[in-house]
């Protein structure tokens, strides 16, 4: 089952992994002449689980990919599947006719009758647009080869909701921005974003606290943009966000040095005396030691080892170690164990 | 320095030690929890959704054309059968025909979200390359953007984005 290693693009060592963590490609697409998941009758969703499984057993390539019916797996492993991000928070509210296919090495997966027939999306490690799109027309090729999808030229890719009508395509990228969020100039690189239809979300922290420094930048708008030019400009983007924060750095150990040199060793003091570790000051932590790791103030610790606990530490990945049912408390006791445990650390006492 | 004590939003209990910020459609909304809702809620869950800014499109689309949504809101779909006021309520359609059924009133939302209500893919080659007075109205459009948002003036601001969104797409 799915959970067991970690998923391959978090290993990534690609330049930058440590400012943007991953890029992800998304593509609704609907088939021709059949409701929309959520006005479909029971029989209309049952068509598209059985279309798409059709599909998978006459490509080579989908047969490197696991389906779940997601009305018949376990709550925590259905937890797990949004914690890799690899099926969405919403899917899981959805009562009936929902399944999901899954690459072995977890770099993709469908969504069937979520929002749209199929929710394809791969994520890469880095910032990797052009591998993701060529990796993501493969797939929807797989499945376009059998079924037609449903598309108008006035239009192009007809999707439930209008908002991703026309190309259909979502591209976001997970940024670690944490020396931009400590000078406090998140604000103008977000508002030069605007006029390029980009949507910013994430968390705020307040001032010094470095909890609040991942970010998703993806494009909002689908409708009047070819796919390549949606890609461009999110490479634009991705440049524009390594270059400033690049240069935050290096004002910050300009003119601060000892006061992020502060930050850093004390995070890994905490990191070696907690006996309880809240998932929220573990994000704080992290964020610091991955800033510690990029300027070279931290040696024995790799970026892949940070990056894959953004996704190991997370409750439902705690609490399937365990077969007795973890009250918040235990998970936060065991985080604080498992973080060390996996970075080679020793405790304090 | 200035404390202000918010009460979360989500328990309404404990002391607020997050701020989500999610800038949008020509506004900014945030959104006040507890440590301990943000754990409930998880870090994907707390990221903003796009319905959202959806829902704000539609909000404002029901109270630009009160009149003609009477009778709009009457149409319903001759491919699935879904009348277009659930549209309002799920931001969702029924089948691809909807596109076509309610295509009057899409075109509207379309414009507003997408600043287009074309499709155009790599093979249809772009019209010529804009001309000189109109690279000189971009800049322009952009610095006074960046103002509208820096004053809060976020319906300036939208406005001024859907100018430059035209432009950028001739
Ligand atoms: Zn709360
Ligand atoms: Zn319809």
């Amino acid at each position: 089952m799915f959970a067991d290693k970690i998923p391959k693009w978090l290993e990534s060592e690609a330049k930058n992994a440590d400012i943007i963590i991953s890029t992800r490609i998304r593509l609704a697409r609907n088939f021709d002449s059949i409701p929309f998941p959520n006005w479909a009758p029971h029989k209309s969703l049952r068509k598209v689980i059985r279309l798409a499984l059709k599909a998978r057993s006459d490509s080579t390539m989908l047969k490197e990919f696991d389906y779940f019916n997601i009305n018949s797996i376990s709550n925590i492993n259905r937890k797990i599947l949004v914690e890799r991000h690899l099926v969405s928070p919403a899917f899981l509210n959805l009562d009936h006719g929902r399944g999901v296919f899954i690459e072995k090495n977890e770099e993709s997966s469908v969504m069937l009758n979520e929002e749209d027939h199929l929710r394809i999306q791969t994520i890469c490690g880095g910032l990797a647009l052009t591998t993701a799109l060529i990796r993501i027309r493969k797939l929807e090729e797989e499945f376009n080869s059998i079924i037609r999808f449903s598309y108008s030229k006035k239009y192009g890719y007809l999707t439930s909701c209008p908002t991703n009508v026309g190309t259909g395509m979502r591209i976001s990228l997970f940024c670690h921005l944490p020396a931009l969020t400590l000078t406090e100039r998140l604000g103008g690189l977000f508002n030069d974003m605007l006029p390029a239809g980009m949507a910013v979300r994430g968390f705020f922290g307040e001032g010094s606290d470095l909890s609040g420094t991942i970010f998703q930048i993806s494009n909002q708008i689908t409708l009047g943009f070819t796919e390549n030019e949606i890609l461009d400009r999110l490479r634009f983007i991705a440049r524009k966000v390594v270059y400033r924060e690049k240069q935050a750095r290096e004002q910050l150990f300009k003119n601060q040095r000892i006061l992020i040199e502060d930050k850093i060793f004390r995070a890994l003091g905490i990191i070696q005396g907690a006996r309880h570790l809240p998932m929220f000051e573990f994000y704080s932590l992290l964020s610091a030691l991955k800033l510690g790791k990029a300027v070279g103030l931290i040696q024995k610790i790799s970026t892949p080892m940070l990056n894959k606990l953004i996704v190991t530490c997370q409750p439902m990945h705690i609490q399937r170690l365990h077969s007795k049912k973890m009250s918040r408390q235990d998970i936060d006791i065991y985080r604080a164990r498992l973080v060390r445990k996996e970075l080679n650390l020793k405790r304090i006492n | 320095m200035v404390y202000n004590i918010m009460i979360c939003e989500n328990c309404k209990i404990r002391q607020v030690s997050v701020h989500i910020t999610q800038i949008g459609q020509g506004y900014k909304k945030e959104i006040n929890l507890c440590l301990f809702c943000l754990n409930e809620k998880g870090l994907n869950s707390s990221f903003v959704y796009l319905s959202d800014m959806l829902g704000n499109v539609i909000k404002e689309f029901i109270t630009m054309d009160k009149a003609g949504r009477k009778k709009s809101l009457e149409l319903v779909c001759g491919g699935c059968s879904m009348p277009f006021d659930r549209f309002f309520e799920t931001g969702l359609l029924g089948c691809p025909e909807c596109y076509d059924s309610f295509e009057f009133e899409l075109k509207k939302i379309l414009h507003r979200f997408h600043g287009s209500t074309k499709h155009i893919t790599d093979s249809s080659i772009r019209m010529s390359k804009p001309q000189l007075s109109e690279i000189t109205d971009v800049k322009k459009l952009q610095t006074d953007l960046q103002s509208a948002v820096k004053e809060e003036n976020f319906e300036k601001a939208a406005e001024l984005r859907d100018r430059l969104k035209l432009l950028l797409n001739m």
